[in-house]
């Protein structure tokens, strides 16, 4: 762990040096280094340890960091404190570093407050609104407020185990009186870093007014502590708060449906990427919330797919800033820049969330399976009804679309089987049908 | 088309109607007034076969892109320098896709036994051919000894809800 650790460093050393684009590569050789310690379960009395937890969201802060530099090329090429801005960078990758594979929670807490820093001094200094001290200022105390119980939480946690380390949470907690209270008191600082619905507000107008990197690392990787955090306490309530589950993920589900309706609203692309990024948040949440081992694990694939779609997405709303000095939702871009038209749809039909459907069924396998005759039935049929709809189609387009839909007839047949080989199939149909699909509306605008 | 109309007007000639009916008419504008279409070469009088278009060898080359010419396109790289925008370009393509995303997958891919999958696998096809072979049961009913395990009486548990 430590070579990694003095690595960073000498990045953190090496951005005083007047290099930029070098860092992409020792990043990616450093995450590539990080591949290996993917068989590593050291959960030793250590300061540092790595779980598959800590693994993912690490190669995810790898990534999106190397992203995050190719988006500020401009920064370079314009002079304007690119040092600085790679010196932010690699403090921010440091903080994560340590956040994410710390094994004592008062540690966990020091760097989780930590990486607010960065992400302020990048709003600050590289936004481009008068508006965004009022969202860096929105970001810093919101999530400072609804820390503190986090931290006098870790307090007594730490009385109740004897110790601070993430690995005497899993003897779980025994205590009858007050749990739900002491529990959603050392959630809510990770209900509003995911953010949950009602403690959402800080998002949009941090994302809003962030740069396009400082959007990257917000939706990629910082509401992801949010996640990381909720998993590791959850660990130490366990069944005693069983019973708290439908708040979860009513909270989850039914918020992240409110603020779906709030993204159809939207005239800013980057406010809606943010508003479907609380969307998805929610969804996760409400996997958590279902307190099963599949709920558990889709929380932490919506974690790594959200962060690299919704990246990707921000990216693609800081092109279109950059040539029309806002980003607002403007047509017609097959016709200018169709490559990256296609780029865009590609991410907008992963945000779209092809694998969605199949975390939504994960946690309520059990208690639906009656429905899979119906699932199945209405899958296939469907499907087939509209394959007949699509002999008729003339237009190239409606042709596509109508093939879409009887694809995702079978997607869902499939998945309506309950079986492993359905499951699996129906996950393969999706991204299947995303590249192919995606590649046909591609050509037919080219046509 | 044309050839229907024909017949039709033949018909209705034959059937009585002695007015001049439009059997010639060709719908093809023979007026040499300057068009809309844009006709690179038009000539006014006969056309002349074959009507081809030549090109030079200098154009030949250009269409081909075996000239090198003073205007370039960036990247996105560099605004100044031609060389600056490739070799970056070139530098961080095989950085993220060759170097992160192709040699990456085949890392992932090819780790040792990951999270020992493959000998959970292989152990657990072992245990079953053994008890198998030994006519025991394949899952034990009682795998924790129930003589080991404390369970609270009715007076402790009282109202505490079971989850199981």
């Amino acid at each position: 762990m430590l070579k990694f650790i003095s690595l960073i460093f000498g990045l953190l050393i090496m951005s005083f040096l007047n290099e930029f684009m070098t860092f992409i590569s020792y990043l990616v050789f450093l995450g590539l280094g990080w591949l290996f310690m993917y068989n590593s379960n050291l959960v030793s009395m250590s300061y540092f340890s790595c779980d598959s937890l800590s693994w993912f969201m690490v190669i995810l802060t790898f990534w999106i960091i190397v992203l995050m530099l190719l988006s500020s090329h401009s920064y370079k090429v314009t002079n304007f404190f690119y040092q600085k801005f790679t010196f932010v960078l690699m403090l921010m990758l440091l903080l994560l570093f340590f956040t994410f594979t710390c094994s004592d929670l008062l540690s966990f807490y020091i760097f989780f407050e930590g990486s607010l820093i960065p992400i302020y001094l990048l709003i600050v200094g590289w936004g481009y609104q008068p508006e965004r001290l009022q969202a860096g200022i929105y970001l810093l105390l919101y999530t400072i407020f609804a820390s503190l119980p986090l931290l006098i939480s870790i307090f007594f946690v730490g009385d109740y185990v004897g110790g601070f380390s993430m690995s005497l949470l899993s003897f779980g907690c025994d205590e009858s009186m007050w749990v739900s209270f002491w529990f959603m008191f050392s959630i809510f600082a990770f209900l509003v870093k995911l953010p949950a619905f009602y403690v959402h507000l800080w998002l949009p107008k941090a994302h809003v007014e962030a740069p396009v990197s400082g959007s990257m690392m917000l939706a990629g990787v910082l509401l992801k502590l949010g996640c990381y955090g909720l998993m590791r306490f959850m660990m130490f309530f366990q069944g005693k708060v069983a019973f708290l589950s439908s708040v979860l993920v009513s909270l989850g589900l039914m918020g992240g449906l409110a603020v779906s309706f709030i993204c159809l609203r939207q005239v800013d692309l980057k406010a809606l990427i943010a508003y479907s990024s609380v969307s998805h948040m929610g969804l996760a949440l409400g996997g958590l919330g279902s307190w099963g081992l599949w709920g558990y694990s889709s929380c932490l694939y919506t974690c790594v797919a959200h962060g690299l779609c919704s990246s990707g997405l921000f990216f693609l709303s800081g092109v279109i800033y950059e040539r029309e000095s806002r980003s607002w939702y403007y047509k017609g871009y097959l016709e200018i820049m169709p490559s990256m038209a296609f780029d865009d749809l590609f991410y907008c039909i992963g945000n779209i969330g092809s694998l969605w459907f199949m975390r939504f069924m994960m946690f309520f396998q059990g208690k639906v399976a009656f429905l899979s005759s119906v699932l199945v039935s209405l899958g296939l049929m469907g499907g087939l009804a509209v394959s007949f709809i699509c002999l008729r189609q003339v237009d190239l387009k409606a042709l596509i679309a109508y093939s879409s839909v009887s694809h995702m007839g079978l997607a869902l047949g499939g998945l309506g089987s309950w079986g492993l080989w359905g499951y699996s199939s129906c996950l393969y149909t999706c991204v299947a049908h995303g590249l192919c699909s995606s590649g046909l509306f591609f050509l037919s605008g080219v046509i | 088309m044309a050839s229907l109309w024909r017949v039709s007007s033949s018909l209705l000639s034959r059937l009585g109607g002695k007015q001049a009916l439009a059997t010639s008419i060709r719908c093809v504008s023979t007026s040499t007034d300057k068009k809309d279409i844009i006709d690179a070469n038009v000539t006014t009088g006969p056309i002349q076969e074959p009507h081809r278009v030549t090109l030079s060898p200098e154009a030949k080359q250009k269409l081909r892109g075996e000239v090198k010419t003073d205007q370039w396109q960036s990247f996105g790289w560099s605004i100044e320098s031609e060389a600056e925008d490739r070799r970056l370009m070139h530098y961080v393509f095989f950085c993220t896709v060759s170097c992160g995303i192709v040699l990456g997958s085949l890392i992932w891919a090819y780790l040792p036994d990951a999270r020992g999958l493959d000998w959970a696998h292989r152990e657990a096809y072992l245990q079953l051919h053994l008890r198998e072979s030994e006519g025991r049961p394949l899952l034990d009913p009682n795998l924790i000894d129930p003589a080991l395990i404390e369970l609270p009486s009715d007076e402790e548990l009282g109202d505490t809800k079971i989850i199981i």
